[in-house]
């Protein structure tokens, strides 16, 4: 339990000089965001917080994941404004003086507009990539960032959208049954 | 004369491949030439964009849907009562997603033939990779492709990280079945986890189009159908073109939708979704969506043979351990044994150059008499709970249970499962955990689902097999 609570710890600590630098960098991006240690915990996103940023554990990148799930598992979106959730990852990139990079994982849609899911993004080449060339970058405090945007451009009417806690799964935690 | 291959002479034919192929052998006969000259002067699936706006195709769907609009409201070829079949029947976020709509729309393509007298028609598809914007045939006062609830404009752009090249790409090498045609489930309309190609490309396009599209009506908009099309388009690129085999688990080739479906003179369509395994090889072709470089082209016989081939594909095992004993798991009672395994091939699975997979298959399992628990599989974590994270290393899978599996006619007395270790066992190995590489000790934790308190959790299991199995290959 104590290693459990030391890696959490962690967690807000990368999660806080993370977020800390890019607040420090300046980038208007990242200002809005809510930022969340706990890996576990729901994310809610809404058309005033379209964004919620959250630290992406050691063991995660470790387990070299090839899945990212998106449990939808409530939204209010009383017009039917169809909507898209973005997948970023960001770090700060030690190669172009700790700016932060960012890198997109993929995108889900809700259909209809209204409708809970489970949903699913299989990580890129460039994401599994990025790993292997990198094996030291989960020191790169990276972040898992979750974005709500409209499909169409105009400004999101009000509508709050809960995700449950995402998972990282490897190819093969998508178990075959007999 | 009807050029189209009827319901009765697709099963005939498609469905007796075997016979037809015996029939040929023993000097041919006019069914099995006729039969085989149908199969190849199938419809073509166009491209809509590489069509001339007078195209005979396009003219054809026009007419078409003028006639479903003016059928009265008795008729069930009816254009709204089209899309209620969709409304009241529609499979989404889940595996049978795929094959429903595979049927949703090769029914609806034979009505355009049978209101048109076309029988040469078939249904064109909306390219969205290459073509980002909703087609031109589709615009236009009073035409009656046009649907003027849309949200986009005739310039709206499709996006790239949604339906771009490099994300259509990334879906259609996912090899998973699962994973790409969404997961697995008991009932047409239960909720699992969304699949790649419906979550990102198809929802998004809805979406983009907006309007009609944007609800469970959608098919009232004639973009709908051409869209559908492009989603049949990727799965035959992904089973076909690339070889990648759709599950065979009888829950899924077993089903039967009944009877959502109206053929042609409007009578209702009872059709099984291993029936619709061979409707692109039999019943229709595509102008290929997304070429392969390098890929030779094949015949029909031989695509037939590797439908049949991937219906009654199976995992071979180089080797294998097997261990019989009587498990019973329970909540707060881990199991832990360990399987003996030949240390050379052990190797071979943990070199990560190697295609070799080590895979463990629970067997004999009589599940609990509810499904409140699912159960975790680790590998060389004796202390592991129903608390420990999947995030620990040791973690390699999990399985679960279905409502159905406790109906003794489902077999529920001998179900297995598989569960991959060689991901987790090469991520502990150069810890030093395999020192002993003669044996894999594994631990399966019974654990509730979130929110529920557990009453019947035991779960008996009788057999442990290990083995070292080649990649899944069906060619």
């Amino acid at each position: 339990m104590s290693r459990a609570r030391g890696t959490y710890r962690r967690f807000i600590l990368l999660a806080a000089c993370a977020a800390g630098l890019l607040v420090a960098v300046g980038s208007p991006f990242w200002l809005d965001a809510h930022v969340s240690a706990e890996q576990t915990s729901n994310v809610h996103l809404t058309h005033t917080q379209p964004r919620a940023v959250m630290a992406v554990p050691d063991a995660v990148l470790q387990r070299a994941p090839s899945l990212l799930i998106l449990p939808v598992t409530q939204i209010n979106n009383e017009t039917l404004t169809p909507v898209s959730v973005y997948a970023y990852l960001t770090w700060s990139d030690p190669k172009h003086g700790n700016r932060p990079a960012r890198l997109l994982l993929g995108q889900i849609s809700i259909f209809p507009a209204n409708q809970p899911g489970t949903f699913t993004i299989r990580l890129s080449q460039e994401f599994q990539e990025l790993l292997k060339q990198s094996p030291d970058f989960h020191q790169l405090s990276p972040l898992l960032v979750l974005e709500l945007r409209p499909i169409h451009s105009q400004a999101l009417p009000p509508m709050d959208l809960t995700i449950g806690p995402v998972e990282w799964r490897t190819a093969e935690e998508t178990t075959a049954s007999g | 004369m009807d050029h189209a291959l009827s319901r009765r002479n697709f099963m005939k034919g498609a469905a007796s491949v075997g016979a037809l192929t015996i029939l040929g052998l023993t000097g041919g006969c006019e069914i099995f030439e006729m039969t085989t000259k149908r199969i190849q002067n199938r419809p073509i699936r166009r491209n809509i964009s590489s069509l001339a706006l007078n195209d005979p195709i396009i003219q054809t769907y026009k007419d078409a849907v003028t006639k479903m609009k003016a059928l009265p409201a008795s008729d069930p070829r009816n254009w709204t009562k089209q899309a209620q079949i969709h409304l009241n029947h529609c499979p989404h976020n889940n595996w049978f997603f795929l094959p429903w709509h595979r049927g949703y729309i090769y029914y609806f393509e034979e009505i355009c033939r049978e209101l048109t007298g076309n029988n040469d028609f078939a249904l064109p598809y909306w390219n969205w990779t290459t073509n980002r914007s909703i087609p031109a045939p589709f615009w236009g006062a009073g035409n009656p492709l046009n649907n003027t609830t849309r949200v986009a404009t005739q310039s709206s752009q499709a996006q790239l990280s949604a339906v771009g090249p490099t994300v259509l790409e990334n879906i259609l090498n996912e090899p998973n079945f699962l994973v790409f045609g969404s997961g697995q489930a008991s009932t047409q309309r239960q909720n699992s986890v969304t699949g790649v190609l419906e979550g990102t490309p198809h929802n998004y396009i809805h979406g983009f189009v907006g309007g009609d599209m944007g609800t469970y009506m959608s098919p009232l908009d004639p973009v709908f159908w051409t869209h559908h099309n492009m989603i049949e388009c990727c799965w035959v690129n992904w089973n076909l073109t690339r070889s990648h085999p759709n599950t065979n688990d009888p829950q899924w080739t077993g089903f039967t939708f009944s009877p959502d479906f109206v053929d042609r003179n409007g009578n209702p369509v009872t059709l099984k979704v291993s029936d619709t395994f061979l409707y692109p090889i039999f019943l229709y072709r595509f102008e290929e969506c997304f070429p392969v470089r390098g890929l030779r082209e094949r015949s029909s016989a031989e695509l037939e043979e590797f439908v049949k081939r991937g219906a009654k594909v199976k995992l071979d095992f180089i080797d294998k351990v097997e261990v019989q004993d009587d498990l019973m798991l329970d909540v707060g009672r881990p199991m832990t044994r360990a399987v003996p395994m030949k240390a050379d091939l052990f190797r071979s699975a943990l070199t990560t150059d190697q295609p070799n997979r080590l895979l463990l298959t629970i067997g004999g399992v009589t599940p609990p008499s509810r499904s409140d628990v699912f159960v975790r599989v680790f590998v060389n974590k004796p202390d592991a709970t129903p608390d420990t994270p999947i995030e620990d290393p040791h973690y390699a899978g999990s399985f679960a249970f279905f409502e159905s599996d406790h109906d003794d006619q489902h077999g529920s007395q001998d179900r297995q499962f598989i569960v991959d270790l060689t991901e987790t066992v090469r991520h502990l190995r150069p810890k030093g955990e395999f020192r002993d590489s003669s044996q894999v000790e594994v631990q399966l934790v019974p654990v509730p689902f979130p929110d529920r308190e557990p009453k019947a959790t035991r779960i008996r299991v009788n057999r442990l097999m290990l083995g070292i199995s080649a990649p899944l290959q069906l060619e």
